[in-house]
């Protein structure tokens, strides 16, 4: 698919990304030992290897989102079949949205009380209210295309597209095709940005 | 109108202070400051600006000090002043216009006069009866003007009459916060879109849109709802249920967490079997209900109300943070979906969707058990809240379109009808069966309700069991009836909530009416004083236009009592 140009302002739907959930005193522990990088706190996210994030949403729960073809996440969601004690599996059919371009804060600043501006866009992650709906939203600000995707219970879906997407509308943004996972790519870019320690 | 100061004493009053009336300053002043509190200025009674300064400083010492910083208590004690900025008694009677007493409300004297007349002359009563002192000032300038005028009418003083209770927020909101976006959020289940193209009526239920009936041309809704209904007791129907609440919970400690947040016992049931459950609050009041399933030996799965969902969710996790037992709790509300199919012929299209055994000896009555329907793995709960033969199949929010279209494309020859909340409701109520929130209030308890065998009060521990056995000593305050009406015009004029009345006094309320159209006649739930419900054959119900209706006490359930459709299968 040829990714179309995104001016300045526009949503995607990433709803049919791959998503997994676990929750519990060993869930952090089980990742780590399935080969997975564990966010270091609660409210910070990881990229996953050839794609995709992990998220830290408390001290023992976990989301993993990437795209439909991600291995890592298929494997967890495979070993989560039959999970090992005090690890819990979380169904997750999350509505995920993604707003994208320089001018996303005009939107952020309409919908949610959190100023995305002063977060820290390579491991924070935020779990607040958007127009009414519990959301996870993450930051992933990179030099090119500025990116919010939020997380949110499905059955607020349609509410809440329908909301966002007539605000960036009324903001003459535009409705992206592009399903906007962390890719290879972002990846990538967010490696290139992490602190060195030399 | 002389309204004088009112200095801002709220945030003292939110924050606990108790205050007292200074006839010499006509104001009240604090009394006695909590710890850690403290109160400068025209509050305290100083009008003089050096007094004003002074004080401000005291106060700005002391909080220091109390905060442990090494400065010296405050050196200059300040002497009360001594009169008063204002005038005792706020009104000057105008000897043409009106005597305003709040200008946000247009409240004059005489409304005053007026409600304490009738017999609101307590300040709260009077606040709420006149509406003074809430308009957008929040009684800033009227809230004194009503308590001196109070306090006149009834010839007593300042301090008996009393002040109103100051609560947040103090300001008003600013306009600039009213004047953005306006958002109401809304839910609706996976097959919304279905229900739609399938002419569904909606009704909010909460954050919820829920098909109230499924319109048909030239129908009036009241036939849609008959014939949906009947349809269920007839052949089959297929309703919508993904609005319950759907919470996992696994680990070895999951029984016994269960034992303590519902009033019956789970730790015992047999894997492959469900259970009804009633929670209760602290207070030994009944918060929500639902089915409780052993999917295995340390794994549950239950429903809860649909209004119930998020807050029996975050008061499960609330304790267990505290009983720190072993076990996770998952909510899976949103993630997943549910219908229920119900009806004589619903164990054979089932059968025909699924390789699994759904025959009695399989899945029997009560019985959970994950299945493949339509190639769909499902959760099946064979239960019976509309009393007839029935199953509630969950299974992920992505694939209930698929599953709901496999039900009503393969049960198209055995009469398949979607059915909405008002045929379910009207269903359920024929089988006698209550709605948490309906056919109780904040104060009824299980016993109350008539589902006093879902308590083991033999237990050692549930929520709300303490409070139970205080509320068995002192006997029921009200109990739930069954009632029917006798035909005729009168009887659709009652309505839920209508009162009950014996002997001109109140005796309960209606909690559900319809006319079923099995039973072929109107029939509903009351809550009753237990002294009518025990001893009375009958009682009057005064609807809307006054009349009293003559209902007559009947045992539920109204429908099927022995319960015999729900848990045979379908005749050969």
């Amino acid at each position: 698919m040829t990714e179309p140009r995104v001016r300045d302002l526009a949503i995607a739907d990433c709803s049919d990304s791959l998503k997994a959930g676990l929750k519990g005193p060993r869930a952090a522990a089980w990742l780590g030992e399935c080969g997975i990088s564990v966010p270091a706190g609660a409210n910070t996210w990881l990229p996953l290897p050839g794609g995709g994030l992990v998220a830290r949403l408390g001290e023992s729960e976990f989301l993993l989102d990437g795209a439909p073809s991600s291995d890592v996440i298929s494997k967890v969601l495979g070993l989560l079949g039959n999970p090992p004690a005090r690890v819990y599996p979380v169904l997750r059919q999350d509505m995920v949205i993604a707003l994208i371009g320089p001018r996303i804060n005009e939107v952020l600043l309409q919908t949610c009380s959190i100023d995305f501006t002063s977060l820290d866009n390579r491991t924070q992650l935020v779990l607040t209210s958007m127009v009414g709906v519990s959301i996870v939203a993450i930051p992933l600000q990179d030099d090119r295309t500025p990116t919010v995707k939020i997380w949110a219970d499905p059955t607020f879906g349609p509410y809440l597209w329908r909301t966002l997407l007539g605000i960036v509308r009324e903001l003459d943004g535009e409705l992206a095709v592009r399903p906007a996972y962390l890719t290879t790519t972002e990846e990538a870019q967010w490696t290139r940005r992490q602190p060195t320690n030399s | 109108m002389s309204v004088g100061y009112a200095p801002a004493a709220n945030l003292l009053y939110q924050a606990g202070t108790r205050m007292r009336y200074d006839r010499n300053l006509e104001q009240f002043v604090p009394d006695a400051l909590p710890r850690g509190i403290f109160a400068a200025g025209k509050v305290n009674g100083f009008y003089d600006l050096g007094n004003r300064l002074q004080d401000g400083r005291n106060a700005g010492l002391n909080a220091a000090r109390s905060l442990g910083f090494p400065v010296a208590p405050a050196a200059v004690e300040l002497r009360r002043e001594s009169n008063s900025p204002s005038h005792p008694y706020p009104i000057f009677a105008h000897p043409r216009g009106k005597n305003f007493v709040d200008f946000d409300e247009d409240i004059v004297l005489a409304d005053l006069h007026n409600a304490a007349q009738e017999g609101f002359d307590n300040i709260e009563l009077l606040k709420r009866f006149t509406t003074v002192g809430m308009g957008p000032s929040q009684g800033k300038h009227s809230n004194m003007n009503a308590i001196r005028v109070l306090a006149r009418i009834r010839g007593e003083s300042i301090e008996a009459t009393g002040t109103t209770t100051a609560r947040p927020f103090f300001h008003p909101i600013p306009m600039a916060i009213l004047s953005g976006r306006a958002f109401h959020a809304e839910r609706v289940t996976p097959i919304h879109g279905h229900h739609e193209a399938l002419g569904a009526r909606f009704i909010p239920a909460g954050q919820w849109w829920r098909p109230e009936y499924y319109a048909q041309a030239d129908k009036p809704r009241e036939a849609c709802i008959r014939e949906e209904a009947l349809a269920v007791r007839g052949a089959v129907g297929v309703i919508d249920v993904g609005t319950l609440g759907k919470i996992e919970i696994s680990g070895p400690g999951a029984g016994e967490f269960l034992d303590r947040v519902y009033a019956g016992t789970f730790a015992t049931l047999r894997v492959g079997m469900t259970r009804y459950g009633v929670m209760l609050d602290e207070a030994g009041i009944v918060i929500d209900d639902g089915v409780v399933a052993r999917i295995a030996g340390d794994r549950f799965y239950f429903t809860t109300t649909t209004s119930g969902s998020t807050s029996v969710y975050r008061e499960l996790s609330r304790l267990n943070t505290i009983w720190r037992l072993d076990c996770g709790i998952v909510n899976q509300t949103g993630h997943m979906g549910a219908v229920n199919l119900a009806g004589p012929r619903s164990q054979r299209l089932l059968a025909r969707l699924t390789r699994s055994e759904v025959s009695n000896a399989a899945f029997p009555y009560l019985g959970v058990r994950e299945i493949e329907v339509a190639g769909i793995p499902v959760r099946a709960m064979r239960v019976g809240f509309v009393g007839e033969l029935g199953f509630e199949l969950h299974a992920p929010a992505n694939s209930m379109a698929a599953l709901w279209n496999a039900l009503v494309e393969t049960g198209r020859d055995l009469g398949i009808r979607p059915f909405g909340v008002e045929a379910q409701r009207l269903l359920r109520l024929e089988k006698g069966h209550i709605i948490v929130g309906q056919d109780t209030d904040g104060l009824t308890t299980p016993f109350e309700a008539g589902c006093g065998w879902a308590v083991k009060m033999e237990k050692p521990f549930f929520v709300g069991q303490r409070s139970l056995r205080i509320l068995q000593a002192k006997g029921l305050r009200q109990a739930l009836v069954g009632f029917e009406l006798e035909s005729g015009q009168s009887a659709a004029k009652v309505l839920e909530c209508h009162l009950a009345i014996e002997r001109d006094e109140l005796a309960g309320r209606v909690t559900s009416i319809a006319w079923s159209p099995t039973l072929s006649r109107h029939i509903g739930l009351a809550l009753l004083r237990p002294d009518v419900a025990e001893r009375n054959t009958h009682f009057n119900i005064r609807v809307t236009d006054g009349t009293l209706v003559r209902a007559t006490i009947v045992p539920t359930p109204f429908y099927d009592a022995e319960g015999r459709r729900q848990k045979l299968a379908e005749a050969a």
